[in-house]
C-alpha cells in the first residue's frame, strides 16, 4: 500500500486516464465512486451534496502529518447550489443515458444456457418446417401447385443424395435433441436432477443420446 | 460512503513510515535488510493483464470501452478484488466498483469475471499470465459507472414479494413463533442468500424481461417465505406469481445455480414454487 | 482492503526504503473500443426508466391462473403426452388414425405454445406493443392455417405419421 503522495507523477499527467481525460488535478482527487442512487454531477457544477464529502476528506487530510503533503491539491472547484427538488429530474436524466452492460457476447459459454438455447432453436426449427409445409398445403394448393404428400415427397426424393443427407442430418439432430432434452426438462419439473451436478450429468447424457439417436434416425 | 473510509486505511497502511518519525527509520532499515534477504529468493514479477469495462456518466456520449491494466501478481493479494483495489489505489483512481466486506457476505462486489458472475472478493486471480482477465459489470444491467450496475429494479422486485413473516395470528404472548426442527430445515439453502444479484443477472430470461420477470434471486426468496411454516399468507404469495411474467419466464436454464457464489440453488427453489402452484391450483 | 493490509510487513517496508519501486509499477494501460456497442444489439432495451420512487415495490400483476399455473401444467401434460405419441407410431411401424390425430393435435398445440413463449420472451408488450400484437396475431393465424393444413393431410391425404415416413425415406 502506498499513499497517493508517493506517486506525484500520476497526478501531473493525464495520460493514464484515457477513458476520462482530466484537466485539473483537483478533479482526480475528488473523483470518488459515486453513490448509486443520487448519482453525481461533473466538476463544473458539483452539487452541494459533495461538499460534505470534501469536508470529511479535508478532515482526514489534516490528520496526516504536514510533512507528507509535499503534493498539495489545488481546489479548482466551483460549486453551484441545486435545490433538493431537482434531484429526481437529474437522476431521471442520468438514467436515460446509461448504457446496458454486455451480456450474450461476454457470458461464458456454459452447458446450462447453451443447451437451453439449443432446445429453443431446435424446437423452432422443427415446428417451423412443420408449419411451413402445413401452411403451404393450405395456401399454395388452390393455385394449382400439387402439395400432396405423394407428389412432394416424390419431388424431394429426386434430389441428390448428398443434399438429402445435408437436410436430413440436421433435422434428425434437432428432433433427437429436442426429444431428449424435453424429457430432461420434464424430469426437472418434478424437482429431480435439479442441482449443478445433476444438470451437467443429464446434460452430457442428453448429448450422448442425441448423437446415438441422430445416427439411428439417419439409418432408418 | 465506503469510499470515505479508504483514506484512513491508506494512511494507516502508508509505506512512507520514515516521513512520520525519524526514530522508526533505524528499525525500518534493519527489518528491510532482513526482508531483502528474504525477497532475493523471491519470484520474478508475474505481470498479469486485466481488461476492465469502463464507462463514465461524465461523458455519456462516449461508448463503453475496455481498459487494460497490468499488475505484478506477486505484489498483489490473491483475489480479483485485491487487484481492483490495487489498480484503483495505485494506477487509476477513477476506476469505480462497489465493495465492502471482502469476505463474500455483503454481495457488493458482484461482477462478471472471466465470463461468469461472481463476487470479486471470492474469486481467485487466474495466475496464468498469458491470459487476460476480463472484468465486466453484471450482464444486461444499466451501468451507473464502470463496474457499478443500477440495482434499483432488483430491489424494487425484492420488495414486491413482501420478504417478511406474515402470520395470521399474533405470536403467543411474550413468545416467538415456534417451528419444528424439520420445518426449520426447509429454509436451509434459502435464507443464506445475500442478494448479490449474480444469479438474476446470469439468467437470459432476466436479461430480456427484467422489468416483469422477478428473476432467480427474488423468486428464491419468494419460495423462502412460501416454505416457512410460520407464514400465513402463502395463498396471497402464490397469487402474486399467478401470471405469465413474474414466475413463468423461468425456463429452467440453470445459469443461476451454476453461478451462485454462495453455492445456493435458485433453480430448484423456482421448480418447487411451480410444483406448489399446481398442487394448490 | 483488509487483505491488502495483511500483505507482509516486510514487503511494505522494502517499498518504503526503495522509493524507485513506485516508478517500476507505472501502469501500462491500453484502451480498446468495446466490441458490443449498443448499435448492433438485437432488440435492445430502451433507456432506463424507473417508475415510482426507489422505495416503491414493482407492481404485482393481476392473478390469472390461465396464464400462470394452468398454462404451465397444460404445457407439461402435452409435452409428456408427446413422448409416447412420437415414439409409438414409428416403433409400431404403422399409423393408427386415432393415435395419428392425437399426435397431430399435440404437435400443433406444442408448437403454438413454444412459439408463443418466444413471442412473450422477445417481444415484450411494454417495449414493442405493436410488434407484439402483430406477432401474436401472426402466430394465431399461422397456427390455425397449419391446423387446417394438418387436418387435410390427416383426412384427404396419407396422414401425419405416414407422411413423415414417406418424406424421410424418399
Amino acid at each position: 500500500m502506498k499513499s497517493y503522495a508517493s506517486y506525484p507523477s500520476l497526478f501531473d499527467s493525464s495520460r493514464f486516464f484515457l477513458s476520462a481525460p482530466s484537466t485539473s488535478t483537483s478533479k482526480l482527487h475528488y473523483n470518488q465512486p459515486l453513490q448509486s442512487q443520487t448519482g453525481y454531477r461533473s466538476r463544473s457544477n458539483i452539487s452541494a451534496m459533495l461538499s460534505t464529502r470534501v469536508l470529511s476528506r479535508s478532515l482526514l487530510r489534516s490528520a496526516r502529518p504536514k510533512s507528507t503533503t509535499f503534493f498539495t491539491p489545488r481546489r479548482m472547484l466551483t460549486t453551484e447550489s441545486i435545490p433538493a427538488s431537482s434531484a429526481d429530474s437529474i437522476l431521471a436524466a442520468q438514467r436515460l443515458v446509461r448504457p446496458v452492460s454486455p451480456h450474450l457476447t461476454i457470458y461464458q459459454p456454459q452447458l446450462t444456457w447453451y443447451l437451453s438455447m439449443t432446445t429453443r432453436i431446435t424446437g423452432v426449427a422443427l415446428s417451423g418446417v412443420f408449419y411451413l409445409y402445413a401452411i403451404g398445403y393450405v395456401l399454395v394448393s388452390p393455385f394449382g401447385v400439387d402439395m400432396s404428400v405423394a407428389n412432394a415427397s416424390k419431388k424431394w426424393g429426386e434430389f441428390n443424395g448428398a443434399v438429402k443427407a445435408a437436410v436430413k442430418a440436421p433435422l434428425a439432430a434437432c428432433f433427437s435433441f429436442h426429444f431428449w432434452n424435453g424429457i430432461r426438462h420434464l424430469v426437472w419439473d418434478t424437482g429431480r436432477e435439479l442441482t449443478v451436478r445433476g444438470v451437467y450429468r443429464t446434460g452430457y447424457g442428453v448429448l450422448g443420446l442425441t448423437a446415438l439417436s441422430t445416427l439411428g434416425l439417419l439409418v432408418v | 460512503m465506503a469510499s470515505l473510509r479508504q483514506p484512513t486505511l491508506r494512511l494507516l497502511a502508508s509505506s512512507n513510515i520514515r516521513r512520520f518519525s525519524p526514530t522508526i527509520i533505524n528499525s525500518t532499515r534493519c527489518l528491510a535488510t532482513l526482508a531483502k534477504e528474504e525477497i532475493v529468493t523471491k519470484k520474478e514479477p508475474l505481470v498479469k493483464k486485466f481488461s476492465i469495462y469502463r464507462w463514465s456518466p461524465d461523458e455519456p456520449t462516449k461508448k463503453p470501452q475496455m481498459q487494460e491494466y497490468s499488475l505484478d501478481l506477486n505484489e498483489c493479494g490473491p483475489m480479483v478484488l485485491d487487484a481492483l483495489i490495487k489498480i484503483k489505489n495505485e494506477m487509476d483512481p477513477t476506476l469505480t466498483f462497489r465493495r465492502s466486506c471482502r469476505e463474500g457476505i455483503c454481495g457488493s462486489c458482484a461482477m462478471n469475471i472471466e465470463g461468469t458472475n461472481t463476487l470479486a472478493c471470492l474469486s481467485r486471480i487466474n495466475r496464468d499470465a498469458s491470459s487476460t482477465t476480463r472484468i465486466y459489470p453484471l450482464p444486461h444491467m444499466y451501468v451507473v459507472k464502470d463496474l457499478v450496475p443500477d440495482l434499483t429494479n432488483f430491489y424494487k422486485q425484492y420488495k414486491s414479494i413482501q420478504p417478511y413473516l406474515q402470520s395470521k395470528e399474533p405470536a403467543p404472548e411474550g413468545k416467538e413463533f415456534l417451528q419444528t426442527k424439520e420445518d426449520r430445515k426447509k429454509l436451509d439453502g434459502l435464507y443464506e442468500c445475500i442478494l448479490c444479484a449474480c444469479c438474476s443477472t446470469s439468467c437470459p430470461s432476466y436479461w430480456w424481461n427484467q422489468e416483469e420477470y422477478l428473476g432467480p434471486a427474488v423468486l428464491m426468496q419468494a419460495y423462502r417465505w412460501l416454505a416457512d411454516s410460520r407464514d400465513g399468507k402463502s395463498g396471497q404469495r402464490k397469487d402474486m406469481l399467478e401470471n405469465s411474467m413474474s414466475l413463468y419466464r423461468c425456463h429452467t436454464i440453470m445459469n443461476c445455480a451454476r453461478t451462485c457464489p454462495k453455492g445456493l440453488n435458485p433453480g430448484l427453489a423456482i421448480a418447487k414454487i411451480k410444483m406448489m402452484m399446481v398442487q394448490s391450483a | 482492503m483488509a487483505s491488502t493490509l495483511r500483505s507482509s510487513a516486510a514487503r511494505r517496508i522494502l517499498a518504503a526504503t526503495k522509493p524507485t519501486s513506485a516508478i517500476r509499477l507505472l501502469p501500462q494501460t491500453r484502451v480498446a473500443a468495446f466490441h458490443a456497442s449498443q448499435k448492433h444489439q438485437i432488440l435492445p432495451p430502451g433507456p432506463q426508466v424507473v417508475h415510482g420512487t426507489v422505495n416503491d415495490p414493482v407492481p404485482v400483476p393481476i392473478a390469472n391462473a390461465t396464464h400462470g399455473s394452468y398454462h404451465w401444467a397444460f404445457e407439461r401434460i402435452i409435452a409428456l403426452g408427446m413422448i409416447p405419441l412420437t415414439v409409438a407410431p414409428f416403433a409400431a411401424g404403422s399409423a393408427n388414425p386415432a393415435l395419428d390425430a392425437a399426435l397431430g393435435t399435440a404437435l400443433v398445440l406444442h408448437s403454438h405454445i413454444g412459439f408463443d413463449a418466444c413471442v412473450t420472451d422477445y417481444f415484450p408488450k411494454r417495449q414493442y406493443p405493436r410488434t407484439r400484437t402483430f406477432m401474436i396475431w401472426l402466430l394465431r393465424a399461422s397456427t390455425i392455417t397449419a391446423a387446417v393444413g394438418l387436418f387435410s393431410i390427416q383426412t384427404n391425404d396419407v396422414g401425419l405419421t405416414e407422411g413423415i415416413k414417406r418424406f424421410w425415406r424418399a
